[in-house]
């Protein structure tokens, strides 16, 4: 299904500045709800020719073709098994497949793109600017293609009630000891948002939130305009252990919050989890593509927030020389500090055993904190460069 | 006594350096790497309903 605009009759698209149907050839503006009357009979139509395919008995081998006619240039699309909005191969137009939206189950809520394409590519150059780390080829990088899409949501509310006993380490004086803990707390997570779309990485898709769920609006497939848009294609029962278990973990995370001390463990609990609401639910990114040393990178832009995702390589000589500039610096003032104290300690010996200790435990403490940040900036690396990412974005017709 | 404080000296140079190295790379290159968290999704409505400290082990 297509919007024409009704003075020039060219396609119109969402504009997220104007948070208005837009049409590019004659610059007027239209409400979201504005078509509704051509929504509805279009809906009927389909719904006519779907009853005739029942009765026929083809539908089945129907809803797995992925072939779909533009509506305005009638020509023969492919679309993605689970996309329901795309622009023509053909003809360049914004077309949406309505039926498809229709027959699956219909997203209760949308928020729609506040960002607009300009403003993603804007943000995401300037954050890269910013890196003192980011090589200059990133930081004035050529995008390779920038899509809006839709990505489905299922939305959880959960009330969850625990008590639990905790054991933990505390100080008491030269030694350790363990106490233990008593623990009762409710609370209900409101709009846990998981994401429905296998083709898309958790890991992703969670960096973008949070989504403003507050700001959410009834669905209307005149926001799809213009964008992408997936169908889920996990279930919101498939997705319930998923959102029980995070949601358990926040909870146990904010319980150990409470307890004062080190090492903290759960001996015993008893949770207790009502799912009290479930909702389909379509949120915005933007997904922008550029190529680092022939190695396709995707950075994502949340479409209503403009929160920047994603990590890039960092320039290696930049690295080491910091890296070397700050460890002999920091060695040499250790080394007289170490030295000061160590002369001043020399009456007793267990004093510098003590020092020499708390050098070795420090120095490997700071290291391994290092290596865990770093670990996790490699891990994000990879998220941005996955064959995975790339796939998602790019195994779509171009606008 | 001079070369242990320069061992010494040394670990914690180098470790401190690389754990500054991990922060501004991180901060640097990564973006946006936090996730939706506690705050976002409870809207306030966490309580805290039994609270006890030094329970003996045999109670549970």
């Amino acid at each position: 299904m297509i919007y024409n605009c009704p003075n020039c009759m060219a396609a119109l698209i969402y504009n997220p500045q104007y948070g208005k149907l837009h049409c590019l050839s004659c610059n007027s503006t239209f409400e979201t709800n504005a078509f509704e009357e051509k929504e509805k009979n279009e809906e009927t139509i389909a719904n006519r020719e779907t009853d005739e395919l029942k009765k026929a008995g083809i539908i089945d081998e129907l809803m797995e073709c992925n072939i779909y006619t533009c509506t305005a240039c009638n020509a023969e699309l492919a679309v993605n098994g689970v996309e329901t909005s795309t622009f023509c191969a053909y003809c360049g137009q914004p077309t949406i497949v309505f039926n498809r939206v229709s027959s699956t189950k219909k997203p209760k809520y949308i928020i729609p793109f506040s960002i607009t394409k300009e403003q993603a590519v804007s943000s995401i150059r300037n954050h890269l600017s910013k890196g003192s780390f980011v090589p200059p080829e990133i930081q004035n990088f050529s995008v390779e293609r920038v899509r809006g899409i839709y990505i489905p949501y299922w939305l959880y509310d959960i009330r969850y009630f625990d008590e639990q006993y905790l054991s933990g380490e505390v100080k008491s004086g030269k030694s350790t000891i363990t106490k233990y803990y008593y623990r009762s707390a409710t609370t209900t997570f409101y709009d846990v948002t998981m994401d429905a779309s296998k083709q898309l990485n958790d890991e992703s898709s969670q960096r973008l939130e949070p989504f403003d769920t507050v700001a959410v609006q009834d669905f209307e497939p005149s926001y799809l305009t213009g964008f992408y848009a997936d169908c889920f294609d996990m279930s919101e029962t498939e997705m319930e252990s998923y959102a029980r278990a995070r949601c358990m973990q926040m909870f146990n995370q904010q319980i150990e919050k409470s307890v004062h001390a080190s090492n903290i463990k759960l001996l015993k609990n008893a949770p207790k989890l009502e799912v009290l609401k479930t909702e389909y639910a379509m949120f915005p990114a933007w997904f922008l593509t550029f190529r680092y040393q022939d190695v396709p990178y995707t950075i994502l832009v949340n479409g209503q927030t403009g929160k920047v995702v994603g990590a890039v390589p960092f320039t290696k000589a930049k690295v080491s020389m910091l890296f070397w500039a700050i460890g002999a610096l920091a060695s040499m003032i250790c080394t007289g500090l170490a030295f000061f104290f160590l002369q001043a300690g020399t009456e007793v010996d267990s004093d510098i055993l003590e020092i020499v200790l708390y050098g070795i435990v420090g120095g490997f403490v700071m290291w391994g904190n290092g290596v865990n940040k770093l670990k996790k900036v490699k891990k994000s690396i990879e998220l941005s460069k996955s064959t995975k990412m790339n796939s998602f974005v790019k195994d779509r017709q171009e606008g | 006594m001079f070369f242990i404080a320069l061992c010494i000296g040394c670990f914690i140079g180098f470790g401190f350096a690389y754990m500054c190295i991990g922060t501004f790379v991180a901060k640097s290159n990564d973006k946006g790497n936090s996730k939706g968290d506690f705050q976002d999704f409870t809207r306030g409505s966490w309580q805290l309903i039994g609270h006890r400290d030094n329970v003996k082990r045999r109670e549970f």
